[in-house]
């Protein structure tokens, strides 16, 4: 896997990846339901042409569904640059998924906090904690934020490695947050 | 009360809740951005069904996909007949993964961790998807 700092998020700058990666899908702009949609089928078919394992396959597919959905809900459509973007890669013996949006800076502190606790836990402080947000969720009214907590915890136990962040500071109150999960092969 | 059926697209899964038989099952994908919007009408029957089942409650999960926010609402579900469950009536929940699907079969266990009424894990073999 690439390391973090090397790939450059940002669809400025089409080189995110070095050389022995291989770039399944790379995609900057706009993030509709529709648009994700397609997105995720163009992703299962990339992957069943690699002839990716089914179960490294499904990991991959579920933690790009809710890395989407998050920009989905999350991403400000005002802050308009750099555009939130999804890069799927391959490394020597992993794949990932990155994305990127726009963020406050507050915002973004906070999801900071919440990454570094959810990286130091374990596989079962992950699965406890997974049950016991799930446990004490409200049912309505609805709120679109609201399975970002359970978001990450699922995505971490999928992945099986730790989320790595970034953030890169635009101005005084926004910056560029990309997130990227990894899957071994 | 009449049947749910709701055909599947390729955010949301095939439903199919039928009150006289007590055969409940979602089949599919459930990845909606809105899950709410997509297990309202779900929950909406569910509430009206629990008021009065068919002797026997089977649902059955069948999904290949899910996302998180929808786990919330499949909780849900589950709750509603859990609460009958412990009334008395006779209900179980049958919850399907494929054999090398860990995380599915994780998530069914997280429910069955979660709930008293019965879940029972429906091991396939075979096929992806």
């Amino acid at each position: 896997m690439a390391s973090f700092d090397k790939m450059r998020l940002t669809p400025v700058t089409p080189s995110w990846f070095t050389a022995g990666e291989e770039v399944v899908l790379s995609y900057s702009g706009h993030f509709s339901g529709d648009t994700i949609t397609a997105l995720l089928q163009l992703a299962d078919c990339k992957m069943a042409e690699l002839d990716v394992r089914p179960p490294v396959r499904r990991k991959l597919f579920n933690i790009m569904v809710e890395s989407l959905q998050n920009i989905y809900h999350h991403a400000k459509p005002q802050a308009t640059t750099p555009k939130p973007s999804l890069f799927v890669g391959r490394g020597k013996a992993h794949f990932y998924v990155a994305t990127g949006n726009c963020m406050a800076r507050t915002e973004a502190t906070a999801l900071m906090r919440r990454l570094d606790e959810v990286n130091a836990m374990s596989y079962e402080d992950l699965t406890r904690r997974y049950r016991a947000q799930l446990a004490s969720k409200p049912t309505s009214p609805p709120d679109p934020s609201r399975g970002a907590g359970v978001g990450l915890l699922d995505m971490a136990r999928r992945s099986g490695h730790k989320i790595e962040y970034n953030f890169r500071p635009i101005d005084d109150q926004h910056g560029f947050f990309s997130l990227q999960v990894a899957v071994s092969e | 009360m009449q049947t749910l059926q709701l055909a599947p697209t390729v955010r949301a899964p095939y439903v199919s809740f039928d009150p006289d038989t007590g055969l409940l099952q979602l089949t599919g994908k459930s990845i909606p951005e809105n899950a709410y919007e997509l297990y309202r009408p779900l929950l909406g029957w569910m509430a009206a069904y629990v008021d009065n089942p068919a002797p026997r409650t089977e649902l059955t999960f069948r999904l290949s996909y899910f996302n998180s926010s929808s786990s919330e609402y499949i909780l849900d579900l589950m709750r509603m007949l859990e609460k009958i469950y412990l009334q008395g009536a006779e209900v179980r929940i049958l919850w399907f993964y494929d054999h090398d699907d860990e995380d599915m079969e994780q998530i069914g266990e997280d429910f069955k961790s979660m709930l008293r009424v019965p879940i029972i894990m429906m091991m396939e073999e075979e096929k992806e998807n």
